[in-house]
Formats: structure tokens, sequence, C-alpha cells
């Protein structure tokens, strides 16, 4: 079993490297197209001045040839120098910015996974009753109310009016800091995972297989945790690969409301002042997560799908 | 036994308690709303971040709080009798954050390193009436060749090719403070980093966190160190204006640069100590592209200007105080008096009358509506305001089309005159006349609209070769007068600078430069 899901993640990893290179030609030229440069948003610098910072960055090469370089730099793992911020490196700016993203994406996420699974498995078991009905329309609002209006109610709310938490700001990571962001952050994904869990339990434990165990008398309690929730996570555990990709690399609007300095808002700063380096040293990694994150899910899947080993030939 | 929740949640109080304690002691400032700077080297940085710049480098003057121009790093200084040669004398035991000595030949390095092309340094184009300084950018002579030079250790130098009244003014920018050679040769691009940079002004550089914060500390080092109050001081940027306002709002933050406009309203009422609106050295105005149609024709540009009622745009457009604005200087600048044309004070039917018949006159009516594109950038105050203008215009039968674009989008279409018409701001460096003429001076990097007048040019030269301040005023007021007439740009407001002070911070003078230097400001309990 093991030689089999070994060739099939070494295979999924030498396809990752055309579609990275793929994604990083397809940014490099997308960027190049959008109008504007990188030092316009400096309104009043002489010809001169600009014209010798595009020299000292090489953009004053021909496209292609600043596509080889770049190619070539990215390949010995640099990403080049900052446009924007222009003290550091794109590769210290993302060793900045992603780890305080991932740190509050995977709080979120464990968050969403322990109150939106349970939620959804006791939606499931008492289906169609007072508590399936309204942790569902629950789900529904947090899916429904985009973070852009939760987080600065969250802030009035807790920061402003209760004054227990300060409304913005990371200050190092303190935990006060990090607790309204993390809600915010957790709520839509909670809701959604809440939903799918749900779904997965009330198919399976209509299948056969649910049935025979319960008419081999066992415990109610015994049918739930070692035959039903195995497969009824499958679905779940295909929307946690890429949503958690997603949720690591950052959330914008969650960055820009609690003022944090994750790879959100380097990434959106950046693309407004076309920092071409950043946005694709961003986007490089996005895509390098997404394909490990999309990998580990579909392993995940294997392991507790033993027909979907089968395919995985 | 307490049940969970309560536990929780005194252990969550107590932690922010303790978190607020700990940032507001009296001697610390936080202050807000400001951007986070691309980079720290003081002759690389945007001018968007001065106020932290400004706390952490002085040049060889400085400014009071109130904004006036007073000595710097350098005690005193000579002018010569055409004008020409600057002789600045440093004060004695000048040091550098890590306490070692300056002498004249840093300054000399500075402005060289300047003006040398191809270091991504920003600010060469202010010093272009030093000797050689424009060929020297412009790659023809070498940076040894530069006007300037250290005749001893405390005696530095400035040469000039013509008189420059704004000179002073320029070398308070932090790009002429004192660079330290070694130290920026030993660690290039990241010299910049907490535990190299070393700097000049009243405070030293302790934490840099990109999108965090940047933790200030005083300079033990700086020549006025002992009247330096506040020990230490946060700055947190905000790309979000609302943030920056809630964090003030919850007592996070003690200083606002800017807060958002639509908060006017709600601020006057409930914070009305703590707001602080004061005149700008600055300028919003509509550029009309006068190279190409329909804007190469003066009746055009006339007829939309003058059926623009400033005040309306003043007071229920924009709503933060702003001065209406008929002219391209500011009427805040000092001792200058704005040549406001003739049409300010006509009514406004008067002027919707002519300006219906201008347009007719330049063949455009019902069946031949004028039409051209309006360009304005963030914030959403801008997009208020173009919508106003479009109905305001509507009213004289012109079809105004709005394009909402990026600031970098914007900035490169109006560089490159690829546009028709846009909305603009532009803020000057120094409290004169000159900068905002230069946006209709043939040549001029910011003459955006392409207005080309030779008269209009060779009056601006003959004022800049006057020594005398009041006959110089006089020619640059001759001028405006002149360019007005020909309706190249559309004066909108002059701006203002909006900041949020707590009410323990005192210290703080307004003034039209926006000065709000940290050694100034002081907590009280």
């Amino acid at each position: 079993m093991l030689a089999p899901m070994l060739a099939f993640t070494l295979r999924r990893l030498a396809v990752a490297i055309p579609t990275l290179l793929a994604i990083a030609t397809a940014s490099f030229f997308l960027m190049r197209a959008a109008p504007g440069g990188p030092f316009d948003t400096e309104a009043d610098l002489d010809p001169e001045v600009l014209e010798s910072l595009y020299r000292a960055y090489g953009l004053d090469q021909p496209l292609l040839e600043q596509y080889r370089i770049y190619l070539a730099n990215v390949l010995k793992g640099d990403f080049g120098p900052s446009l924007v911020y222009e003290d550091f490196n794109v590769t210290e700016l993302i060793a900045i910015g992603l780890p305080v993203s991932a740190r509050l994406g995977v709080t979120a996420m464990l968050l969403a996974l322990l109150f939106g699974g349970t939620c959804g498995i006791v939606a499931a078991l008492r289906h169609n009753r007072l508590f399936d009905h309204a942790t569902m329309t629950m789900a529904m609002t947090g899916i429904a109310i985009p973070s852009f209006v939760t987080a600065p109610i969250l802030a009035l709310f807790f920061g402003l009016y209760l004054k227990l938490l300060p409304v913005a700001g990371w200050n190092g990571g303190a935990a006060a800091n990090m607790v309204l962001p993390v809600i915010a952050l957790a709520l839509p994904q909670l809701a959604i995972i809440a939903r799918l869990m749900r779904g997965g339990m009330l198919e399976v434990l209509r299948a056969n297989f649910v049935r025979t165990a319960r008419a081999k008398g066992l415990p109610e309690r015994q049918v739930v945790i070692n035959h039903v929730l195995q497969s009824a996570a499958v679905p779940l555990v295909g929307y946690l690969g890429p949503a958690l990709a997603g949720i690591m690399t950052g959330s914008l609007v969650i960055e820009l409301i609690f003022d944090l300095p994750g790879i959100g808002r380097y990434f959106i700063q950046g693309a407004l002042n076309r920092d071409y380096p950043l946005v694709m040293g961003i986007v490089i990694v996005y895509g390098a997560l997404i394909i490990l994150l999309n990998l580990l899910s579909d392993l995940a899947y294997a392991a507790l799908d033993p027909r979907v080993r089968r395919t995985y030939r | 036994m307490n049940p969970p929740m309560p536990l929780f949640r005194s252990a969550l109080i107590a932690s922010a308690a303790l978190l607020l304690a700990a940032a507001a002691t009296a001697d610390t400032l936080r202050r807000g709303a400001v951007a986070e700077p691309n980079s720290l080297d003081p002759q690389i940085v945007s001018g968007a971040s001065s106020t932290i710049m400004r706390d952490l480098f002085t040049g060889l003057t400085s400014y009071d709080p109130a904004g006036r121009l007073i000595p710097g790093a350098a005690e005193a200084w000579d002018i010569s009798a055409d004008g020409l040669t600057y002789h600045f004398r440093l004060r004695e035991n000048l040091k550098w954050s890590d306490g070692s000595p300056i002498a004249a030949k840093d300054f000399v390095y500075t402005l060289r390193r300047l003006v040398t092309p191809g270091n991504r340094t920003r600010f060469g184009s202010f010093f272009y009436s030093v000797r050689n300084a424009r060929r020297i950018m412009g790659g023809e002579l070498d940076p040894m060749e530069l006007g300037v030079r250290a005749e001893d250790e405390r005696t530095f130098v400035i040469e000039l090719e013509r008189p420059d009244p704004t000179l002073l003014e320029k070398l308070s920018n932090y790009a002429a403070a004192a660079m330290p050679q070694a130290i920026i040769e030993e660690h290039g691009r990241r010299w910049s980093r907490p535990g190299r940079l070393v700097t000049t002004g009243p405070y030293r550089l302790a934490e840099w966190v990109p999108q965090s914060h940047l933790t200030l500390e005083k300079n033990p080092h700086f020549y006025a160190a002992g009247e330096v109050g506040i020990e230490t001081v946060h700055y947190f940027p905000t790309t979000n204006a609302e943030t920056a306002m809630r964090r003030f709002l919850a007592g996070e933050l003690d200083f606002l640069l800017t807060f958002p406009a639509d908060r006017l309203d709600w601020i006057e009422e409930n914070l009305p100590g703590q707001l602080k609106i004061w005149p700008a050295l600055g300028i919003s105005y509509v550029t009309f592209n006068n190279r190409k149609p329909p804007f190469d024709d003066v009746r055009v540009r006339q007829a939309l200007t003058i059926s623009v009622d400033r005040q309306q745009i003043a007071d229920r457009i924009m709503r933060v105080g702003v001065p209406t604005a008929h002219t391209v200087t500011p009427s805040v600048v000092s001792n200058y008096d704005t040549p406001v044309p003739d049409y300010a004070r006509q009514s406004m039917p008067r002027r919707l009358a002519e300006a219906r018949s201008l347009l007719e006159a330049a063949g455009y009516g019902p069946d031949r509506p004028l039409t051209f594109e309006l360009r304005y950038e963030p914030p959403e105050e801008n997009r208020r305001l173009a919508i106003a203008l479009q109905a305001i215009w509507r009213e004289i039968g012109v079809n105004t089309e709005l394009l909402f674009t990026d600031f970098g989008t914007l900035y490169r279409s109006v560089r490159t005159g690829d546009y028709t018409a846009a909305r603009f701001t532009w803020f000057s460096p120094t409290d004169s006349p000159e900068t905002f003429l230069f946006l209709l001076e043939s040549g001029s990097t910011t003459n955006y609209s392409g207005y080309h007048n030779a008269e209009f040019n060779r009056l601006i030269a003959s004022a800049e070769a006057q020594l005398d301040r009041d006959t110089r005023l006089a020619k640059y007021r001759e001028a405006e007068a002149l360019a007005l007439a020909d309706y190249p740009v559309m004066p909108l407001y002059f701006m203002v600078h909006r900041n949020l002070v707590a009410p323990d911070i005192q210290g703080y003078t307004p003034n039209s430069r926006g000065m709000a230097a940290s050694r100034y400001l002081r907590r009280v309990k």
C-alpha cells in the first residue's frame, strides 16, 4: 500500500514544478500588462530620478530579458528586492508576513474545526430538530455576512464598547490581540465546516453499513465514532486543503481592519504599487502552499477511503 | 468554583489591562495614521513618511513648534551678497546617535550622494540650484564636481548656480541631514535596520517591523536632547483610516495625522478639544490637458472653471473646513497676496450664463455637447467630489465621464500626458509660491497640464533672480495672475491638515507645514 502512495506523491510533486513555473510566468506578464509602474505613486519624481530608479532595479532592460533574469534568480531561491519596501528583500518580507498570517489562519481553522465540526455532527444527529435548524440558520448567516462587516462590529463591541480587547494591532502576536481577528476569520469557516460535516454525516447515517452496525446492536455512540465519522469527514477533508492555504496566506480584509502585519497586506500593497517582485513572490508561495495542501488532503482522502486509495496507482 | 466563562473573561481583562498599562506610560507617545516608510534611508524614503523621518534626522536647519525656520545642525550661517555662497557653522560637539562626531565632510558626502545617479535617491532635484547638481544627475559630470566643500571641521560651504530663496528651508529636509558614509558603504541597502541606522535627530531607531510598528527612543547624543520630553515614540502605520480612528478612540493611539473626512461631524460633536484642522501648503485641482482637444481651447477651460461654485464644494462635499481655491498658490503662503481672479467675486447665475456662452462660442451646444473623461483616484472623498463636478457641469450641458483609477495609474497617465482631465493634489515642500507655480512652468516635471506661456516663464525666471523677498513675491504674483487668465488648471480647494490629538498630549502647535515633531510634544498627567 505504501509504495503506490509514495509513487503518487512523487508524481504529484513532479507536476508541481511546471505548474509553479506557469504561475510565475503568467503573473510576471500579467503584472507588467497593468498600467503604471512601481514608482508612479511618488508623484513628484524628476525624470532623471525615475530613470535612475528604473536602472537601479533593472527595469530598463527588455521585458524578456527581465523575465529571464527573474526566473534564473527564482530558481536560485532569490525573489529579488522589493520595490516598495526598498530596504528589504522579498524573501525577508515573506518571512515576516507569512508567519503572522499562518498563525492567525491555523488558529482560526482549528477553532472552526472544533466548533464547526461539533455543531455539524450534533445537527446531523438531531436531524430536523430544533438544534439542527438553529445551527444551520446560524451557519447560513455566518456564510452570508462578509468579514468586513463582522470584523469592525467585533472591534467596536469588544474593543470600544466593552473595552475588553485591543481594537487593532499585532503587538508581537499577544493573545489579546489575536482573539478578535481569529474569531472574525473563523466565523465563515466555522459555518462552512458545520454544513459540510452535517451533510457528510446525514449521507453516511443512511448508508447500509451503518444500518448493519446498528443491527449488530452496537450502541449509537460507538456507531457514530467508529463507523460514521471517518466516512462523513471525507467531503470536509477535500475542502480543508485549499481553504487552509487560503486562510494561511492572509485575509486582506482582516489584516487591514485589525492592522496586522500579515502577508495579505503586503500582497495588496504590492499590487497597488506595482511591486512586481513582491507580488510574484507571494503568488509563488501561495501556489506552492495550495499544491502542497491539496496533496495532503488527497493523501488524507486515501487514508480515510479505501476506494480512493485504489485509484492512486 | 467559578464557571469557566467568567474566568476566561477575567483573564482577558487582566491581560488587556496589562497591555494598556505597558503602552501608555508618561514618557511614551503612540502615533498612527502614518504611511509605512518605503525605506528608512533619508535619501530614499518618499515624502509620505516625513514625520517619522524628521524625528530621526535633523538637517542643517530645522523648525520650531510653529513651523518657523530655526538653526539645526548648523548654529549659524552667512550668505554672500550675491546670494550664491552659503557658509554654515556647525554646532560644537555635534554627534551621531552612536556618539561619534559629525564633521563638515559628512555634509559634503550627503549632498554628493543625493545627486549621484543610480543610487535610488529621491530628492536630488531639490538641490538643482547647487553648482553642477543638474549635470551630475544627468550623468554629465562626476559627483565630486558638486558645489559643496568642507572648509574645516565645522565649516560647510555650498555654492549655487543661481540664488535660491528656499535653500535654507530645503536644507531642513532629512535627505540633506548628515549621512554616515562608512556605515552605508559597509551594509548597503540594509544599513537602515535597527542597530545599524545611526541618526542625527532627536530620536534613534529601536525597532522596525514592517506593517506593524516602528519604535523610536530618545537620542542621548542629539544637540538638544535635554529639551526632548518623550522618551519612546511608537509609530503604527495604517492603510485603513477607520482602523486608526478606532484605535484612537480606544485609547491605543495618542496622535493621528489624519482621519476619515466623513467622521468630521461626529468628531466635532464628541471630541471637540482633540480635533485640529489647519490650512496646509497644498492644493486640490483639476488639471486639463492643454495639449489636445477639447482643452487646447481656452474658452472650454474657462467655462468649466468659472461654472464651479467653490464654496459649495468646500461646504457640502469636503466638509473639513477647506479654504476655497481660485489661485494655484494657497492663501496660507507667507507674505504672498494671491491674485484672485475677478470671476470669484461674481454671482453664480452670471458665471453660469457666461460659461454657457463660452461653450457655445467654442462650438458646443445641445446638438454637440462637450464630452470628456475626468480621472480621479482614492480616497473615497474624491469620488464624491468627482460626482459633484459631473452634476455641476451637466447644468451647462457638459457630459463628464468619470474614471476611477489607483494612484499609480493616475500619476503615470498625467505624467505622460495620456489623459484629458484629472483631479490632482499637490503639496509644496516649501512655504513659497515657487513650487506651486512650477505646476504651470514649461519644462517643469510637475507641469502636468502642458501649459506653455513664454511670458509666464520669463516672469518666473526673473522672480527667481530677485534677492529681495518682496520684489520676488511681487513678480511671482504678476506671473500667477498672467497664467490664471489662461485657465490652465482649475483650482478647487486648498488642503488642510486634520489631526486628532489626545487631551493629555500637549505642545502641539498646528502649522501650515504640518510639522508635528515628537521632540516638542509632552504627555501631561
